[in-house]
């Protein structure tokens, strides 16, 4: 899973990367500069959140791209977890996502870890 | 000790030797513009030496005279070596002013000698006849290099060439190049595509470098001059014609190892 994270952080632009459950708490991941725990378990509930609401009512959220004024987040949805990548503004996001797409794909062959998943894996919400 | 220094480009040289010289001073002046250097050497106002390289005497001063940049510093007291200047300081100067005024036209079409040349696509309306220098000068000429440029490539002082460019353009042989509003972007080369075609076929068939033509045209850009920072957009756009997703992601994985190689 360290693996997978340590990829997709080696793109330009982004400021870290992290997992976690359907409830938003960190499952792996570390905070980058300027973030502690706290705070990324808060975007993860605040991520977590806007997914529920977003399949309430029927919009996908397989992927998702939210960019703020001062940042952005690239959301993937795991189905027993969560992916959410932490990026500046100026970050080539078509290069983010398609470096996403691998390590996901690697994530998912990687037995340990989705042992690690399915051992936190909660009702989302 | 250094009393006076400062820029060429506000303080000709003409004008620093009238000052040294009305002023009766004796010393060095040192002159250097990027990798050149020159030194002028002064006996109670009169010039006596004159250094750049392997040049001395009374050329070396003409030619620091054609420098358009460089900065200066006098060092009062330095004494010289030798003796390599016999032409009257005053008639230095005199020609130094006849080439200011003459630098006064130039200096409207060349301002800097960062200014790059091009021929002209009508050429001039009648016959020409050019002067070897001339002819060594518009060689030179190629759309790229600027005046500075060619005058390193020729060994001329940058006066010089001005001057016969500024003749070659006023003869509608040459035209001043328009500056580019923005730094050229950075661009990929055609080995990029060769790769991306390849492996695009590889996945998609005969059919694939005509969607990865349209992919590029979509993104308002052609293959001659793609620029870099669109290469994973492109990379993302063509991925996304794949419908077998193992296969987009193979693809994907193989392009983004070739993107960390660009």
């Amino acid at each position: 899973m360290k693996k997978s994270l340590a990829e997709i952080n080696g793109v330009m632009g982004v400021r870290g990367s992290f997992i976690c459950d359907n409830r938003g708490a960190v499952i792996a991941g570390d905070a980058p500069p300027g973030l502690d725990a706290e705070m990324l378990d808060a975007i993860g509930r605040e991520v977590v959140q806007m997914m529920v609401a977003l399949q309430s009512a029927g919009e996908p959220t397989g992927e998702l791209d939210l960019q703020y004024e001062r940042g952005g987040l690239v959301v993937r949805d795991l189905d027993t977890a969560i992916l959410i990548v932490l990026c500046q503004v100026q970050t080539d996001l078509a290069l983010l996502r398609m470096t996403i797409n691998v390590a996901v794909a690697r994530l998912k062959q990687d037995k340990a870890a989705q042992r690690q998943l399915t051992a936190r894996a909660v009702e989302r919400g | 000790m250094k009393v006076l220094t400062g820029n060429l480009a506000q303080l000709s040289l003409v004008d620093i030797l009238k000052l040294l010289s009305s002023g009766r001073q004796t010393g060095r002046l040192d002159l250097t513009a990027g990798p050149n250097s020159g030194e002028i050497y002064l006996q109670d106002g009169i010039i006596v030496h004159a250094v750049s390289g392997v040049q001395v005497g009374e050329d070396v001063i003409y030619t620091l005279m054609g420098w358009m940049e460089g900065d200066f510093n006098f060092v009062a007291g330095a004494a010289p070596s030798e003796q390599s200047v016999t032409i009257p300081t005053e008639q230095l100067l005199l020609e130094g002013v006849r080439r200011a005024e003459e630098w006064g036209d130039i200096k409207s079409m060349i301002p800097s000698t960062g200014v790059i040349f091009r021929l002209s696509p009508s050429g001039s309306a009648g016959a020409v006849s050019l002067q070897p220098e001339e002819w060594q000068v518009l060689a030179q000429v190629n759309g790229a290099r600027d005046v500075a440029e060619i005058a390193d490539e020729l060994g001329q002082d940058e006066f010089t060439v001005a001057r016969w460019l500024y003749g070659l353009t006023t003869a509608g042989l040459l035209e001043v190049m328009e500056k580019p509003t923005s730094p050229p972007r950075a661009t990929i080369n055609g080995g990029f595509f060769g790769r991306l075609d390849s492996e695009f076929t590889e996945v998609m068939g005969p059919l694939a470098p005509l969607i990865v033509d349209e992919e590029i045209e979509a993104l308002g850009e052609t293959r001659e001059s793609f620029p870099r920072e669109k290469v994973a957009a492109l990379v993302e756009r063509v991925s996304a014609e794949i419908g077998d997703e193992q296969k987009r992601l193979r693809f994907q994985q193989i392009m983004l190892e070739m993107l960390k190689g660009l």
